[in-house]
């Protein structure tokens, strides 16, 4: 059964100039959208933050041409009223949820099937 | 039910790859995700310049869904996602603020034709 990792420390997604030390996901455009450890936000210097997210791995090897994945987990998430934010990676995906509703989020993603484990930070 | 009707997605005209690697490597990049490793998005081209690298995957375009989302709104992505699903179009998703979808080159006018169906305008 696929499973899914529920990491435990929480992230914020924090708009800046500079790229942070230690972080999770970083989007370069025009300036950096980056999703960093809650704890390291008062290093950087924040143009915008929005904090108190948790961060679910699933721990799946997808291959590259995998069709419908994000789009069963999302309209699951989405029926059940969770705003999510979305990262693929090279064989797996992640999504940020808020903490007020990782709970819930846990749940709807057990009854489609996923198995929850409790991981380290990242 | 959320319209996107008057929306734009914008293509960005380079091929990307897809790069993982133990380092975050001094080439240029438009996005990391950082797990075990570093999994870089970054032009093709910027791929000689490596030195190492675990693994990649070529030949991906950039689409950016030129709407800046709150991020606490619900079913946006499952709205988008369904309907390329729904299509065979297989998706990688970058979500913050302006959602990103790397499609591969060989999917791209489906994936547009996706889109313009879900109300988008698509600029190039």
């Amino acid at each position: 059964m696929d499973s899914i990792i529920l990491h435990s420390e929480r992230f914020a997604v924090v708009k800046t100039d500079e790229i942070p030390n230690d972080f999770f996901v970083v989007i370069k455009f025009n300036d950096f959208t980056t999703v960093v450890p809650e704890g390291i936000v008062d290093e950087l210097k924040p143009k915008e933050v929005e904090g108190c997210f948790r961060l679910i791995t699933f721990n799946v090897k997808l291959p590259f041409n995998t069709v419908g994945f994000i789009s069963k987990i999302s309209k699951a998430l989405a029926e059940a009223n969770i705003p999510i934010l979305v990262f693929s990676s090279y064989h797996t995906d992640h999504i940020l949820v808020k903490d007020e509703l990782v709970e819930k989020a846990i749940e709807t993603l057990r009854s489609i099937g996923f198995k929850v484990e409790r991981g380290d930070a990242i | 039910m959320i319209e996107f009707v008057g929306e734009e997605v914008e293509i960005h005209p380079e091929r990307f790859a897809v790069v993982k690697l133990r380092n975050l490597p001094n080439v240029s990049y438009v996005a990391v995700v950082k797990n075990k490793y570093y999994e870089v998005v970054m032009p093709e081209k910027e791929i000689m310049k490596l030195e190492k690298f675990i693994e990649y995957e070529t030949g991906y375009r950039l689409i950016t869904l030129d709407i800046s989302v709150p991020l606490d709104v619900i079913g946006y992505i499952s709205k988008v996602s369904s309907a390329l699903a729904n299509a065979k179009v297989p998706i990688l998703i970058l979500s913050l603020y302006s959602d990103k979808i790397l499609v591969k080159e060989e999917y791209l006018e489906r994936a547009l034709n996706v889109l313009r169906e879900l109300g988008f305008k698509v600029r190039r």
